[in-house]
């Protein structure tokens, strides 16, 4: 059945749609203006977007759970976009990408994405969208963005994480029916997202699982070396309506203030690791909580600042991890008139988040690896971006948390060859305590370079 | 002396009139309308409702080196008199898909919010530097809004022709909080007179110094007494830099309404 399925799919990129794009293309032009299958095809081929990207990052350290010092990914993403009819289209984001760290593997070949590696041939997003004058409908396999903030968005719960790799992480997307319906100041958006998709974690022979000297990590919850037991596979939420999610967000704009309420109800990505006795033995197993998540985000500018707020209450409703509010708050100011040679604008981003338990859950028999959904207790965020011009830009950004002193710092620089080819070089640096977020990433300090190419 | 019967009296100052009226009526009506009139009335002529512009620019440094960027432009007059536009870059390939879109106001900021693509949500963000340069280009974010009457005082300077048309030479002075965040101590604008069409603009630092010449070429009516150029120049002297926008396609009052300009259409307008 999912073998049939990836067929199917790719069947449809590359041999159904481009014959229907030739043959509408035909239907469009006169017996004058006919053109060859070769015009055709090229025309086809014109409207393909896509971009080839050569990543690369050298670590400075060996770690225990990864000896490979330079590693190399390869990525090619095409853009794809067939009109049905005039209010009709397919979008379909094909992406092929290959690396020496063992993160992909096969094809996907299913619709509820839950394998631990990524996949050489995927679809970023592969959707049907019908528009409409007042509102907006999609069914597919779709990315979704909420919240204002710039460095983590407590009100976006909708898509998992994949975290092989943590400061290059992606979002997954997720198989999901939505509505965006508009009117006036006014917008509504409806999610249904029926099948759940689990976060992508480093597993234990990737070094971004972070673990110290004798420390294994399950689902990346680190437990203690002293502690022995048999961990288990992960236990996935049935599929059953009961566990299906679903997301609702109200957004509108007074008065220069935009204002947005969103819900989610669904699972946290991020499993915590549930320690149960049996017999003499313990057996470690990772479970996903089901949560609600409440939210708003404000966003206004003043003259040349911007400034927005984010937060959320997630209430976790089988009683497995805190209930907490979780918050951000921020700004952005350009400096754009320097009337200087060398710069021509320069920007900076600052965010302060923090979180506050409300009810704080008996958590002795779980061993939390919730670092992922809950990563700033008390920190602060930001970036400085020097722009010289169109086609250079050096930007340092970071995060330091304020109670346990772990910090993450990135520098980068831009450069934009030509409109079809961008470089971009920096290093990641992270420092603290081994057992703090940042810390536990102290020997993965990287330098890295990607090279992309758009066609 | 033969006299001049009333019949060949009444003819003679017929056409005397006539031909005063041809000569010297126009002539005085021109001198009778200000500065601020000639734009006025240019504004009424020339507004329209809705417009959609497809527009290719080329952008070639003082080398010869061109660069080509492709946008989209919506554009429409609220029930307030207030614009608002939407933008959306489709080429190059690594900006394909950005928006931004403005929402006018009297009074105070506007708002405005940025689409990326990479990101996958709408921004909002305060507004440019207006004399800050749009993408690369020698257009700054001021040169492509419409023309507000309420924050220039508009002096009637000449008559100069340009291609053989009769044409306006108009002052337009910033004044107000405008005199601060306007890159131009002026501007001077050619305004054929037969069209109330403007033809060429030139902008002077705040020195006092010509720093830009916008040309506005091929210019058509497009509807009613509506007239639109095919083809606009924008020449930076100094950076010896020039930006030509082309459209591609345009049409104008289809009857785009308030729900068109919004962050769900900002994503995807069509």
């Amino acid at each position: 059945m999912h073998r049939i399925f990836l067929i199917f799919l790719i069947f449809l990129t590359f041999f159904i749609f481009p014959t229907i794009s030739i043959y509408a293309q035909d239907a469009t032009t006169t017996k004058e203006e006919k053109e060859g299958p070769a015009d055709s095809l090229r025309k086809f081929l014109d409207n393909i977007a896509g971009s080839l990207e050569y990543k690369f990052f050298g670590h400075f350290y060996k770690v225990k759970q990864d000896n490979i010092l330079y590693a190399h990914e390869l990525i090619m993403k095409l853009d794809t976009k067939y009109n049905l009819d005039k209010n009709t289209s397919l979008v379909l984001m094909p992406i092929l990408r290959a690396d020496n760290r063992h993160f992909t593997a096969g094809a996907i070949d299913r619709l509820q994405e839950t394998e631990n590696r990524r996949y050489h041939f995927n679809f970023k997003e592969a959707f049907l969208v019908r528009r409409g004058e007042k509102a907006d409908f999609y069914l597919g396999k779709k990315i979704y963005s909420w919240g204002k903030a710039e460095g983590f968005n407590p009100t976006d719960n909708i898509n998992p994480y994949d975290f092989l790799d943590f400061p290059d992480k992606e979002k997954i997307g997720v198989l999901s029916a939505a509505v965006e319906y508009s009117i006036g100041n006014y917008s509504v958006d409806i999610v249904f997202v029926p099948l759940f998709t689990p976060s992508r974690l480093p597993g234990q022979n990737n070094r971004w699982a972070g673990s110290a000297e004798g420390e294994i990590t399950v689902s990346n919850a680190v437990i203690p070396a002293d502690v022995t037991g048999e961990v288990r596979e992960r236990e996935l939420p049935a599929k059953t309506i009961a566990n299906s999610q679903f997301a609702t967000r109200i957004k509108t704009t007074i008065s220069g203030w935009d204002f947005a309420l969103s819900y989610y109800h669904g699972f946290d990505s991020v499993p915590v690791v549930e320690e149960e006795v049996v017999g003499l033995t313990k057996h470690y197993t990772p479970k996903y909580n089901k949560i609600n998540n409440y939210g708003l985000s404000i966003a206004t500018t003043f003259d040349k600042l911007e400034m927005h707020a984010e937060g959320a209450y997630r209430d976790t409703a089988n009683g497995h991890d805190d209930d907490f509010l979780s918050y951000i708050i921020g700004g952005s100011y350009s400096w754009d008139e320097l009337n200087l040679e060398f710069i021509e604008k320069i920007s900076l981003y600052f965010e302060f988040a923090g979180e506050k338990v409300v009810n704080a859950k008996d958590n002795r028999k779980r061993f939390s690896s919730a670092d992922y959904s809950r990563p700033l207790k008390r920190s602060v965020l930001g970036s400085l971006v020097f722009k010289f011009n169109e086609d250079v830009d050096f930007r340092i950004g970071g995060n330091y948390n304020l109670d346990e002193y772990d910090r993450y710092i990135q520098p980068k620089v831009t450069y934009k060859v030509s409109d079809k080819l961008k470089l971009k070089a920096g290093l990641d640096i992270m420092a603290g305590h081994k057992d703090t977020f940042w810390g536990k990433w102290r020997k993965n300090d990287r330098v890295f370079t990607n090279v992309l190419w758009y066609f | 002396m033969r006299k001049w019967s009333l019949f060949s009296r009444l003819l003679v100052v017929s056409i005397f009139t006539f031909f005063m009226n041809g000569l010297f009526i126009p002539a005085a009506t021109a001198a009778e309308m200000s500065g601020k009139e000639i734009m006025e009335k240019q504004k009424k002529l020339q507004e329209t409702n809705d417009e959609k512009e497809v527009l290719a620019m080329k952008l070639i440094d003082k080398k010869g080196n061109a660069k080509d960027r492709k946008i989209v432009r919506y554009s429409m007059k609220t029930g307030a008199g207030l614009n608002k536009i939407m933008m959306i870059f489709l080429e190059p390939k690594d900006i394909k898909g950005t928006g931004l879109l403005t929402w006018e106001h009297k009074d105070g900021d506007d708002d405005q919010w940025l689409y990326l693509p990479e990101l996958g949500k709408e921004k909002r963000i305060a507004s440019s530097g207006k004399k800050n340069k749009f993408m690369g280009t020698d257009f700054a974010f001021e040169d492509l809004r419409p023309e507000n009457l309420n924050t220039h005082k508009y002096n009637l300077i000449g008559s100069e022709q340009i291609e053989g048309k009769d044409c306006f030479v108009i002052e337009a002075l910033p004044v107000g909080k405008e005199e601060k965040e306007s890159g131009y101590s002026k501007r001077k604008l050619w305004i054929r007179k037969d069209i109330s069409f403007t033809v060429k603009i030139e902008f002077y630092d705040k020195k006092g110094k010509l720093i830009k010449v916008q040309e506005n070429k091929n210019a058509k009516n497009v509807s009613g007494m509506v007239w639109r150029s095919d083809e606009i120049v924008m020449k930076d002297l100094g950076e010896e830099h020039q930006t030509s926008l082309i459209v591609q396609s345009r049409s104008i009052n289809k009857g785009m309404d308030d729900d068109f300009f919004s962050l769900r259409k900002l994503k995807s307008p069509e």
